[in-house]
């Protein structure tokens, strides 16, 4: 047995063992601390500020519904404190090519283990990598009190203030399985852009017929930024394939005057990035080269 | 608060500081002094250990996350097999990682070769080469790893 010289902590752990127990804790307590994998929590300032009371912490750990990954024909439903890594175990032939791409390139593979999709979508600050794939894919969010639950597309839960009510939490993810002939996600952490600069990208495209039946579109910036226009994607879609380039110069213009209107005002790297890789994708896949297509 | 878990295959009830971390603990209450710590917020990776046989940064655990957990570090490691085919086959493919993150290679390597005794380049990268390190080469890396996956595998049919 170990043994601590220090042992007085103003933190106080709970760890329910069911969610109905989780929740009438959550509901008495709403001011506790969700804590799913801890990544982002054990670094905030609201975890370091120096305790003056107990502050009371609810471990999600011992919650097997809570991490339960489940599949049916037209969705995956992914328990809010689930693992990153588990839920790429669920494998590529399955996850959605960007959502795979986007949950491969969080943090590295010993943070993947901890941090969860739940607290990636409940800490707004670390919606850059994940959200917008997520947002694409029309995913929806179960919300859950002691006195009821509800389901939320993800785009309703991204406007909220503040995102949860008090004695709410998020407790399952729901990630339809709908079928996209291109899918891309595109995630810029370069030192030679810096921190403040940092964006993802994610498109995704369905063609029939020589046709583009839909396309998708989405931007995330630091801060919990992010940037879609269906105006844009209305544009894009139903276009016969391939596009041409006459038909592109529009599409670019619309997307700058897009960029220019967004607040708080996006730096030039994030515009140039943002323009010229929706340029880039449109190019590639939707112009002459799309008979490639598998 | 009092934590159970277990620790290097060893069940462990700690009286600590539900907030104090993974490294601290394993340094002042098992005086285990092999695991590194480097930037204490998940990015090197040098602080690794394996979390019920999954790799994860040690520095981001709190001990209440302890509980009804089992935590392996490269000092109950050393006693494996397994442990003497990935030195061997760091040295055979000319891989010599420093002090500083040889243990936490070592278990990602493990963690690694557990599920995959012929990884990919790809599978290298995401398990193991994101643990920082400016002084050796990707290619030595895979060699090692390489090797250490053909020993296990050979010793897995006796031979
Ligand atoms: C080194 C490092 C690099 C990273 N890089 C990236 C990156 O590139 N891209 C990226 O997207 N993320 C990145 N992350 C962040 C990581 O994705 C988040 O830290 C993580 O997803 C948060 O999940 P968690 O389970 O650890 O949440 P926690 O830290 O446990 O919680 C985060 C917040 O959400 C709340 N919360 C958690 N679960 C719920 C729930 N079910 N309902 C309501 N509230 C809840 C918590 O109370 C807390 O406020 C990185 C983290 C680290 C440490
Ligand atoms: S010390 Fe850097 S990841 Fe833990
Ligand atoms: S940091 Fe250890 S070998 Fe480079």
């Amino acid at each position: 047995m170990g043994a601590s010289g220090k042992h007085l902590s103003l933190v106080q752990v709970h760890y329910p063992k069911n969610l109905p127990a989780l929740l009438a804790f959550y509901q008495k307590n709403p001011r506790s601390l969700i804590c799913a994998g801890g990544t982002s929590l054990l670094q905030s300032p609201v975890w370091n500020a120096p305790k003056e009371t107990i502050q009371d912490v609810i471990s999600l750990s011992q919650i097997p519904e809570l991490t339960h990954i489940s599949r049916t024909e037209s969705y995956i439903e992914v328990g809010a404190a689930a693992p990153i890594s588990q839920i790429l175990g669920i494998g590529r032939h399955v996850l959605s090519a960007a959502l795979e791409s986007a949950l491969t390139r969080v943090a590295n593979g010993a943070v993947r283990n901890l941090a969860t999709l739940g607290g990636s979508l409940a800490f707004s600050d670390r919606w850059l990598s994940l959200v917008p794939v997520l947002l694409l894919l029309d995913v929806r969010l179960e919300l859950r009190r002691q006195s009821g639950g509800e389901w939320v597309p993800i785009a309703k839960f991204l406007e909220r203030h503040p995102l949860f009510r008090p004695g709410e939490m998020l407790t399952r993810i729901r990630i339809p399985l709908e079928e996209w002939n291109v899918q891309h996600f595109q995630i810029y952490k370069s030192h030679a852009f810096g921190p403040l600069n940092q964006l993802s990208w994610c498109a995704l495209a369905q063609a029939e017929k020589g046709y583009l039946e839909r396309f998708r579109m989405a931007v995330g910036a630091p801060a919990g930024l992010i940037i879609r226009n269906r105006e844009l994607e209305n544009t894009v879609s139903g276009k016969k394939l391939p596009l041409s380039l006459k038909e592109l110069a529009p599409l670019q213009e619309q997307l700058q005057q897009t960029l220019e209107n967004v607040q708080p005002r996006l730096s030039f790297i994030q515009k140039q990035l943002m323009t010229r890789t929706t340029y880039w994708f449109l190019l590639r896949y939707l112009t002459d080269l799309w008979e490639d297509l598998p | 608060m009092i934590i159970d878990f277990t620790l290097n295959g060893k069940p462990e009830s700690l009286t600590v500081p539900a907030e104090k971390r993974l490294p601290d603990i394993l340094r002042e209450d098992f005086k285990l002094t092999m695991t590194s710590t480097g930037c204490r917020r998940g990015e090197c990776g040098v602080c690794l250990v394996l979390l019920n046989g999954r790799p994860v940064s040690s520095c981001l655990i709190p001990a209440f996350r302890l509980r009804g957990n089992s935590i392996l570090t490269i000092e109950g490691f050393q006693d494996n097999p397994e442990y003497f085919d990935i030195i061997q086959g760091f040295l055979i493919g000319n891989y010599e990682p420093c002090e500083h993150c040889l243990s936490s290679r070592i278990l990602a390597v493990h963690a690694l070769l557990e599920v995959n005794l012929r990884p990919t380049e790809q599978e290298i990268i995401e398990n193991v080469a994101f643990i920082n390190c400016r002084c050796t080469d990707f290619s030595s890396l895979c060699a090692g790893i390489a090797e250490a996956g053909r020993l296990k595998e050979a010793r897995s049919h006796g031979r």
